[in-house]
């Protein structure tokens, strides 16, 4: 038991003195003052159990001398961590001189006691009291600054938390031990309680370490609860932001959550702050401009103010540069490599987020140019053709006095062309209405054959021998709820279209059903039908389909696309089947009006 | 004549009152506000040779001007007018003492619905499209609303 107890000593010892190497490299790596102060504030204890190490292996070779030299070491290292503590929550003046007037008084205290070397001495009530003094006055440097860090870990990221509750977690062992060490008297010399003590010594170390340099498989684990919340966090910010304002507003937020900063916010390439938190936008502008740029992320000392440092991540947007910068505060724990890889990780999402909104945006402003123009350039048409039609009616009305035969015969053809130009302008119109939201319906009671009656009317000068026109009609009336005059220009345009692809005659057939609460207009071609291939594009905006046989026939590629879109405003839709050479079908379904 | 939305009295009656009135002492006069020229010229040719004489004003200013000088049976009013809007052109018509009676049928080729009720809110007794509208069309609308109206 004694060799076992023996070699765990010499195993604490050891690793504690591992742990202040660590800590060192750690602060040699980084150069921060934050965690200086801790490489201090551990190494100190490495030294105390080095020193201690040193009085057991040689036997005191320093005598007494040693021993007040470990406890003065001891002292030191509670004030390194209230130095640690008072890099994020600044402690004030007095705070600190009542701490080093209560660390030297009990360093004093321990010198002037003269201790006992063995630990079952009985000691005296001064003595006591020295103890007592000297275990307070070391509790109260190390137990403040993590009773504050487990408070502030409440609102803080997890990995944030998990690493300050380690921390914690690592020194109340070493309180503990240190309670037991002081006041256990002779139940400290019981070989369980020793070995007991060793091994949460022991303990102690690893939770220490895991606190200011966590392994990777350690913050993956801490960070897995947060995990989740956050990838949904950055889909909404890649997929759902509607703006670049909101969207950096967003980002702004999670970034703050996922270092626990105090503050933060995004510039712009251009200089200007699309969102800030914590800090007004007038002063993140000023700091923006003090910063500067950086090629990549990285922590940027901010010399004045309350904040100690910023992480500054370089945006690389598609109009130049922009930044993500985070502010720490003085609640904010260590700005580490892990947070600046995560930024740097997040920066690239925000990038990619911004530079979409960018193109949603440009797309959305082509669009509505584009809507603007199909508006007036239609208006504009319908002067001309209003000057056209006009004249050709009082031409055709004897108006205008007598024509030639020759005329005469061409009159109709113009007379049709013109009547089809005008029809397509309203095509145009009505799907410029359709995309900005203003084509309203006006839905009333009528016969489906009597409408389809009308529309052959229309079509009528081009359905000539070679493209008979068979309506197969019902004797019932065909009761629908629709908007009149569009359902007739759907169906007129289901006529003319089965005419146009027509090109080497052949009957066009009109008939009707109902299906299931809807009325059907069924339109059959022998024409030159649709590859199947093609159908998706049928209806698609401007979507014509060219092919040799159909090369030469006009058309705006408008006329399907507004026929569904109305009949889909209606309720009902428009299908079309098809076989190529064979000719086409296409189905009108529009809502049965009720009895 | 697809968008030919504001009521126009039943054509009989109409009918009817303009073979009944007593005496036709001089034709009916139209103000036609309108700055395309061909298209205004095209309507005049129909209407004058239907009987009607027939003033043209090129913009909203002028054509107030020209009702102030000779307040006609009825205005045939565009929209999209230089200088005054056709819309002003008729709430000053209505808010006028001796031409807020005279009806006026606004012939434009914006026919949006906000549009459309807003004439009728403003007091046009009709709406016409104009690239729907052949002159005869017109003549006949111009000839039932006068003879709907009190003869004069």
């Amino acid at each position: 038991m004694s060799g076992l107890l023996l070699f765990l000593q010499y195993a604490v010892n050891l690793a504690f003195v591992i742990l202040g190497l660590l800590t060192l490299r750690d602060w040699l790596v980084h150069r921060e003052r934050s965690r200086g102060y801790l490489a201090l504030a551990i190494g100190l204890l490495a030294i105390t159990a080095l020193i201690g190490q040193v009085q057991t292996f040689f036997g005191n070779p320093f005598g007494e001398a040693g021993t007040d030299v470990d406890a003065l070491v001891f002292l030191a290292s509670a004030y390194a961590m209230l130095l640690f503590r008072s890099s994020f929550i600044p402690l004030s003046r007095r705070g600190h001189l009542l701490a080093l007037g209560g660390l030297a008084l009990a360093g004093a205290l321990f010198i002037g006691a003269n201790l006992p070397q063995r630990p079952e001495a009985q000691l005296s009530v001064f003595q006591q009291a020295v103890v007592i003094v000297f275990v307070l006055a070391w509790a109260a440097c190390v137990g403040e600054p993590l009773f504050r860090f487990l408070q502030a870990s409440q609102s803080r990221p997890a990995v944030q938390r998990a690493r300050l509750r380690s921390l914690a977690a690592g020194y109340l062992s070493i309180f503990l031990i240190l309670l037991v060490a002081a006041f256990g008297g002779s139940l400290a010399t019981h070989p369980y309680v020793v070995l007991a003590i060793d091994l949460a010594a022991l303990a102690s170390v690893p939770l220490i370490y895991a606190s200011f340099a966590p392994p990777s498989w350690l913050r993956r684990l801490w960070r897995e609860p947060e995990e989740s919340a956050f990838a949904a966090a950055v889909k909404e910010l890649l997929l759902f932001s509607p703006t670049r304002e909101r969207l950096a507003e967003r980002a702004v937020e999670w970034a703050l959550r996922l270092v626990g900063a105090d503050a933060a916010f995004i510039a712009d390439a251009d200089g200007e702050v699309l969102a800030a938190r914590g800090m007004d936008a007038g002063a993140a502008r000023r700091l923006q401009a003090r910063l500067g740029a950086f090629g990549e992320e990285q922590v940027v000392p901010v010399p004045d103010g309350p904040i100690q440092s910023a992480i500054v991540v370089p945006l690389t947007l598609a109009d130049g540069n922009g930044a993500l910068v985070v502010l720490s505060g003085p609640f904010t724990p260590i700005f580490g490599t892990d947070e600046v890889t995560r930024l740097g990780q997040y920066g690239t999402n925000i990038t990619a987020g911004l530079d979409r909104a960018v193109l949603t945006e440009r797309i959305a402003a082509l669009e509505r140019t584009k809507t603007e123009f199909l508006n007036l350039a239609s208006h504009e048409l319908r002067g001309p053709i209003t000057v056209l039609r006009g004249y050709l009616s009082m031409l055709q009305g004897g108006m205008l006095g007598s024509v030639s035969p020759e005329f005469g015969e061409v009159l109709p053809v113009l007379t049709a062309k013109s009547d089809e130009m005008n029809s397509l302008i309203e095509q145009m119109i009505e799907a410029a209405r359709l995309e900005e939201g203003r084509l309203e319906l006006s839905p009333v009671r009528a016969d489906l054959r009597d409408i389809a009656l009308r529309a052959l009317e229309t079509v009528k000068p081009f359905a000539t021998s070679s493209h008979p026109v068979l309506f197969e009609g019902q004797e019932k009336e065909i009761p629908v709820l629709v908007d009149r005059r569009r359902i007739e220009t759907v169906v007129s345009n289901l006529l003319s279209n089965a005419i146009k692809y027509s090109p080497d005659g052949g009957e066009v057939r009109i008939s009707f059903g109902q299906d299931n609460g809807f009325a059907l207009l069924k339109v059959t071609d022998r024409g030159v039908g649709i590859d199947p291939k093609s159908m998706e594009k049928l209806f698609t905006r401007f979507g014509r389909i060219v092919t040799p046989s159909t090369r030469h026939i006009s058309g705006t590629g408008l006329g399907l696309y507004l026929s569904r879109e109305l009949a889909r405003r209606h309720g009902g839709d428009i299908t079309a089947e098809s076989a190529p050479g064979k000719g086409s079908t296409f189905v009108l379904t529009v809502p049965v009006a009720d009895e | 004549m697809n968008e030919f939305v504001a009521s126009l009295p039943a054509a009989e009656p109409a009918l009817l009152a303009w073979w009944a009135a007593p005496s036709v002492k001089r034709k009916p006069l139209l103000v036609m506000i309108e700055d395309d020229v061909a298209i205004a010229e095209m309507y005049r040719l129909q209407l004058r040779a239907d009987g009607y004489d027939v003033e043209m004003a090129a913009d909203g200013k002028r054509g107030l001007a020209l009702l102030r000088r000779r307040p006609a049976d009825l205005v045939l009013l565009d929209i999209r007018l230089p200088e005054l809007h056709g819309f002003q052109v008729l709430e000053q018509i209505r808010a006028d003492a001796t031409l807020g009676g005279i009806p006026v049928v606004v012939l434009s080729n914006f026919g949006d619905p906000g549009l459309i009720a807003q004439g009728r809110r403003l007091g046009a007794r009709a709406y016409l499209i104009k690239s729907d509208t052949t002159p005869a069309q017109l003549s006949a609308v111009v000839r039932r609303m006068l003879g709907a109206e009190p003869a004069d």
